[in-house]
């Protein structure tokens, strides 16, 4: 089921060498008082994709992502928009969603729309007309004069996204976007995104949420204790990561499948077993071998799915 | 807000409106009787009939005096002993005995009568007596820098100094409390995040102060439309002095300085716990000046006031007493007026330094230390 929200007023040309759609990030370092939070992190964005800043929480994530839009400053490194360093006038064409919400509780939720769409140099008036556009292709025209606090907390991130619109940003900034969204909110988010996408804009967000960063992402950072551990395209890293994990469907007795060698990991299940091979071994290897243990009914070579990728380029760094 | 300062001065020079019976166990037998007609003489309600009726009762019962209290035939009772010309006190009982207004009047009218009495034993004419005492006035001149002389009523410069105060303290309590509870909303809600990528800590900070400060001449602007409607009575306690521009600057400065201050207690809070303790300590700082300030009222032209007045936390409520009632020297006024700003300015920059921190920090509240680190820390 696809739920598409329409496109917004009017879509904006990106204007080069004006625009504030690549993003450079140079060799960011921050420490908090004891404890690194960012030890060298490098990445570029480009225009026009979608870009995945992934990690575990604590990776550093939130911090790049603050540095990136000049709230807080980092110990040293750069941050720079096509080659510019950030300047007001570029912050308008910025969007930042927070990871919690960030709005003010006890006023109208068309009074804080305004409010921020002016922050970034909207005229109120044209501002109110925009977040009522929105409002009503979100489904919140009722809202609209009623408080923040009385809204669900899936309505207020709606207003939040909203708020990142209001001013048609050329760059959408998301921190952990998805955090508590129902699953149809999480597709009404992920369609967002990618109409987004189609209108030119660029969008970079963080998530530890592997599921959503496979479906969305073109390139993708994946930092773990502030340092970068993958970064480039997804279908690159994919490719990479990806032969050793085969998908076995049978019948018969599953405990058999222990006896399968030169396998690094096995999630085993009734019917049903996901494992990787250790490297250098072939694929026909273990099918001959399976074969000869239980029934096989489906066997297939998989891409490494994103999840499993994290899993084993953050395990083994904490070995480290 | 208002309603809260006004109602109560109201309500207390309210006039009575029902009688109050009292009661009296006289035994001199000499005062009861004309008790009742020189409480009537002096004290009636606004209808015309007596605001005292007073209620006679035997020397030997007092215990019956006491339930008729209890029961609330009669508001209250006095004793008179014979000897009350010789011992000049006597007894006042009552539910209540912090009824100022009725104490006081039974107080006077009971000494004149006895005064009177006292006189009559001795041969003197009560009426005399009541003639040549009458009261003599003081008429009171003000002097101008300029030479020229005008009636005054007496403490016509403190009428302003008052109003100052008032406002300002009315401006601390109020503008401390708004100050924290915004900085906690927005820090809770992590709205300062969104905001910090619009905009720059210091833009956020200045916006804060001016808002305040702008509060604080709201605050004024109503409170002196309420003096302007009350107009009668304090017109003529009030005269305004040569310089009153100087007073409307004082405010102004006043106000932009104790604005920041609150904004460099409020920005590293966090809880609601915090936002109390920090509105209480600023409070109780920018409460000090104005317990000096009525040293001016005391002696207006004291060497040390003039020191005093040049400290920055001082500055303005001293100012404020100092200039309607004896002008200060132009220089004087020059050089408070210089070092408030220039040290608003220092303190603007230490509280950006540390709203720019503070504001971004959760958890513990940082120590004192901590505080002047942030302070001290460039950009």
């Amino acid at each position: 089921m696809s739920i598409s929200v329409p496109l917004p007023l009017h879509v904006p040309v990106p204007v080069k060498g004006i625009g504030v759609d690549v993003l450079q990030v140079s060799d960011l370092r921050k420490t908090y008082v004891t404890t690194v939070a960012l030890d060298g992190v490098t990445f570029d964005v480009r225009p026009g994709e979608i870009f995945g800043l992934l990690g575990p929480n604590g990776a550093g994530k939130t911090t790049t992502i603050r540095i990136s839009l000049g709230i807080i400053e980092p110990d040293s490194g750069s941050v720079r928009f096509s080659g510019r360093e950030l300047t007001p006038d570029m912050k308008n064409m910025l969007a930042y969603l927070p990871e919690e919400r960030g709005l003010y509780r006890k006023s109208k939720v068309i009074d804080v729309l305004v409010y921020f769409g002016s922050l970034k140099g909207v005229q109120p008036s044209d501002a109110r007309k925009r977040a009522e556009v929105w409002l009503k292709k979100f489904e919140l025209s009722d809202y609209g004069s009623r408080k923040v606090d009385e809204l669900s907390k899936g309505m207020q991130q709606k207003v939040q996204f909203i708020s990142c619109l209001l001013h048609e940003p050329e760059m959408l900034i998301l921190d952990e976007p998805f955090s508590g969204l129902d699953p149809v909110n999480q597709i009404v988010m992920k369609d967002m995104m990618r109409e987004l996408k189609q209108t030119g804009k660029t969008i970079v967000f963080s998530t530890h949420q592997m599921e959503q960063a496979e479906k969305l992402c073109d390139r993708i950072c994946l930092i773990n204790h502030g340092k970068v551990v993958l970064y480039g395209e997804l279908s690159e890293i994919r490719k990479n990561h990806g032969s050793n994990a085969i998908h076995l469907e049978f019948d018969g007795d599953s405990s058999r499948l222990h006896e399968l060698s030169d396998v690094a990991t096995m999630n085993l299940y009734e019917n049903y077993v996901e494992l990787k091979m250790r490297d250098g071994v072939d694929s026909q290897t273990i099918l001959r071998r399976a074969v000869n243990l239980v029934t096989v009914t489906k066997f297939s070579i998989q891409e490494a799915s994103l999840n499993s990728i994290f899993i084993e380029a953050v395990g083994e760094k904490n070995v480290n | 807000m208002i309603l809260m300062s006004v109602v109560p001065t109201l309500l207390m020079t309210k006039p009575d409106t029902t009688t109050t019976k009292i009661g009296i166990i006289d035994e001199t037998g000499k005062i009861a009787p004309v008790l009742n007609d020189e409480l009537f003489d002096k004290f009636k309600l606004p209808d015309g009939k007596p605001n005292y009726e007073i209620v006679p009762i035997r020397t030997d019962q007092r215990e019956r005096a006491n339930k008729m209290v209890l029961q609330e035939q009669i508001s209250s009772y006095i004793v008179i002993d014979s000897s009350i010309a010789r011992t000049r006190k006597f007894e006042y009982v009552s539910q209540n005995v912090s009824n100022f207004k009725e104490i006081e009047r039974l107080q006077s009218t009971v000494k004149d009568i006895v005064v009177s009495s006292e006189l009559q034993l001795r041969g003197v004419n009560p009426g005399l007596v009541k003639e040549v005492s009458k009261p003599i006035d003081l008429e009171t001149v003000r002097l101008s820098k300029t030479g020229t002389a005008e009636k005054a009523e007496v403490g016509s410069g403190f009428a302003l100094g008052y109003i100052f105060i008032i406002v300002l303290a009315l401006f601390i309590l109020t503008s401390g409390q708004l100050l924290v509870r915004s900085v906690i909303e927005e820090k809770s809600n992590r709205i300062v995040e969104v905001l910090l990528s619009s905009t720059t800590a210091d833009e956020i900070m200045t916006g804060k102060i001016l808002g305040l400060s702008l509060l604080g001449m709201t605050q004024l602007a109503v409170w002196a439309s309420i003096g302007v409607a009350f107009a009668g009575q304090l017109a003529a306690f009030l005269t305004i002095p040569d310089n009153i521009w100087w007073e409307v600057v004082f405010f102004v400065l006043g106000f932009l300085f104790y604005a920041t201050i609150f904004v460099m207690a409020g920005a590293p809070v966090t809880t609601e716990q915090e936002a109390q303790q920090a509105t209480q300590y600023v409070s109780m700082l920018l409460f000090f000046p104005i317990i000096f300030a009525f040293l001016v009222i005391q002696s207006p032209t004291a060497g040390y006031l003039k020191v005093l007045s040049l400290i920055p936390l001082l500055t303005p409520t001293m100012m404020a007493f100092r200039i309607p009632v004896q002008s200060p020297e132009m220089w004087e006024l020059l050089l408070g007026a210089l070092i408030l700003i220039v040290s608003t300015y220092f303190c603007m920059i230490a509280a950006g330094r540390i709203f720019r921190i503070g504001i971004l920090v959760y958890g513990k509240r940082p120590s004192l230390k901590e505080l002047m680190r942030w302070a001290t820390k460039k950009g």
